[in-house]
């Protein structure tokens, strides 16, 4: 079970071009808004048409602009929940759930399933109510439960815990997870929360500009996201262009340092980027600093500093901990960037 | 008393009713999908009726169905007469009624969550499910007040009715030309009557989509 995505759309002057393959298990697309994330789900659902290029579902074809293959979006068999979850507002839960088993033309097995979904999704005693007489959380399960009832092949979620309160977001979370392993088959999830796709997607495929990046092991991904724009998609504050100084090391001339690094550098590398968090109290990659200031946050201090021979100009660095005069970064925590990104 | 007024305005007030309801939803749901260019062209004629003078519709109208006019006289041929009949009322109030109930029907449309529609798609749903069971309900408030100000409208249609079947009691005589006429002939407790009468029949439809909307209130649209 597998969704291969190879697709371009030009749209009033932005170029989508998106490039994936998702097996088993949950995708995530992560990228800041507007970077082409909702368009790709759009074209995999068949709402939007892409100008050219292949969309293949579990084998089967599903867009094709040279076979000339566009599949209606009745047909693809593809879950789609929106990011306001799009539940009909002149229907109850129970009639919002009968519209998703409306493949299955059994009445009895209909009803059935029905039956069999708002039970596993906690939604007993809800049934008569209308989506404005429902909690946000009850909202998505509802939303959910809709899709999951059609047995679709593919099940895609937009932005599943925007419309939530942070509290909510976590608890549902984990039920989310849940419910997608058990649905077994290959998932997409869009964010903009570096949190969410964390903890919610098993590989993770940047997006930037209408373009995808890197689409690796979700560890992999926020662990040497490849490109500039990636770093700064997962969360990565501390970038500065950097040159290949040796088989592993880097000269970083903002920094006016030279670091080595565990992985071996290329000729083609443009930057580098360290986490807040792996800057360290270590010998490796020590150089002395000087504190600007300090931030206290919840569960401890974000400080930013300079390096002492840092060049004048150049952006100032993050680091999460105590504010140390001398600081290091253990090679592997090194991450060299071969791109800037998407199209821009 | 002569009721006829009575019965043949809500006779053409109410079938005019369900010609301009189909007819106003179907161009607005057509429409609304046009390209610009072609949409803004239609949108003016079809909104035309409601701008000019009832009399100069009457005019057009009397230029399209006139006894001696190519599509009067094909009309003519196989029976039908809308000159100084009550048929012919139906005609006029329908075309001065059309556009009160296209243009809220297509504003309606045009605020509908178009996500609705496409998430019906990807659950399967066809396209006239998704358009009788989803779209025109979600849009239900819209469409209704359309078609209460097209019947309030076709119900007090004068200029354009008067033009094309004017006034001959028993046969074309409506509410509001009865007013007029007698009025005109100084029967002003005839006209009170009549004039009392489409009050009560105004209030009577108000009422009842207030009561409507209060027993629908559960579904928040």
């Amino acid at each position: 079970m597998s969704l291969i995505v190879d697709i371009k759309k030009e749209h009033g002057g932005f170029a989508l071009r998106a490039a994936f393959e998702a097996k088993e298990g949950v995708a995530g697309l992560l990228g800041p808004s507007g970077s082409g994330k909702t368009m790709t789900l759009k074209c995999i659902a068949g709402i939007e048409r892409p100008d050219s290029g292949h969309i293949e579902l579990n084998g089967n074809t599903l867009f094709d602009s040279e076979k000339g293959i566009n599949i209606k979006p009745q047909l693809r068999q593809v879950g789609y929940m929106f990011q306001n979850y799009a539940l009909f507002p002149n229907m109850t839960v129970k009639q919002n759930m009968l519209c998703g088993a409306n493949r299955e033309r059994d009445r009895a097995k209909k009803k059935a399933l029905c039956e069999k979904y708002i039970k596993l999704l906690g939604l007993s005693g809800l049934e008569e109510r209308y989506p404005s007489e429902l909690s946000g959380g009850e909202q998505q399960r509802v939303a959910l439960g809709r899709i999951l009832v059609g047995r679709p092949k593919l099940i895609m979620l937009d932005e599943p815990f925007a419309a939530l309160d942070s509290h909510l977001r976590n608890r549902l979370l984990t039920e989310m997870k849940g419910l997608l392993k058990s649905f077994g088959g290959p998932a997409i999830a869009v964010t903009h929360s570096r949190e969410e796709a964390w903890s919610l997607c098993d590989t993770v495929a940047l997006m930037d500009g209408g373009q995808t990046l890197t689409h690796k092991e979700t560890m992999a991904v926020f662990g040497n996201p490849e490109t500039v724009k990636g770093a700064e998609i997962t969360g990565c504050r501390n970038i500065a262009p950097a040159k290949r100084a040796g088989e592993h090391s880097l000269y970083v001339p903002d920094w006016g340092i030279t670091l080595s690094c565990a992985a071996p550098v290329r000729e083609d590398v443009m930057a580098v980027g360290i986490h807040d968090r792996h800057f360290e109290d270590t010998e490796s990659n020590a150089f002395p600093v000087e504190i600007l200031d300090r931030r206290p946050d919840p569960f401890g201090e974000t400080v930013r500093f300079r390096y002492a021979c840092q060049r004048p100009g150049s952006p100032d660095l993050w680091r999460s901990g105590a504010p140390l005069h001398r600081l290091g970064v253990s090679p592997e925590k090194v991450m060299a960037l071969y791109q800037w990104g998407g199209n821009k | 008393m002569d009721w006829y007024p009575l019965w043949n305005s809500l006779r053409i007030a109410g079938i005019s009713l369900v010609i301009v309801f189909f007819a106003g939803i179907f161009a607005a749901h057509y429409i609304a999908r046009l390209p610009r260019a072609i949409k803004g062209v239609l949108d003016v004629i079809l909104t035309l009726p409601m701008v000019l003078p009832p009399t100069v519709v009457g005019y057009f109208l009397l230029l399209i169905f006139g006894a001696k006019r190519p599509i009067g006289m094909l009309l003519e041929q196989i029976g039908i007469r809308f000159v100084m009949t009550w048929q012919g009322g139906v005609i006029a109030a329908a075309v001065v009624a059309f556009p009160l109930m296209y243009r809220t029907a297509r504003g309606a449309f045009e605020s509908f969550d178009k996500t609705l529609a496409y998430s019906a798609q990807t659950l399967g749903l066809s396209d006239a499910f998704i358009f009788w069971r989803i779209r025109l309900p979600c849009c239900r408030q819209g469409i209704l007040a359309g078609a209460v100000l097209a019947f309030a409208r076709a119900l007090g249609e004068y200029g354009a009715t008067s033009m094309l079947i004017g006034y001959t009691p028993g046969r074309t005589a409506t509410i509001s030309t009865s007013v007029y006429q007698y009025w005109r002939t100084n029967d002003e407790r005839s006209a009170l009557i009549w004039v009392l009468i489409n009050l009560a029949i105004s209030a009577a439809v108000l009422l009842a989509v207030n009561m409507l909307e209060k027993k629908n209130g559960r579904a928040k649209i």
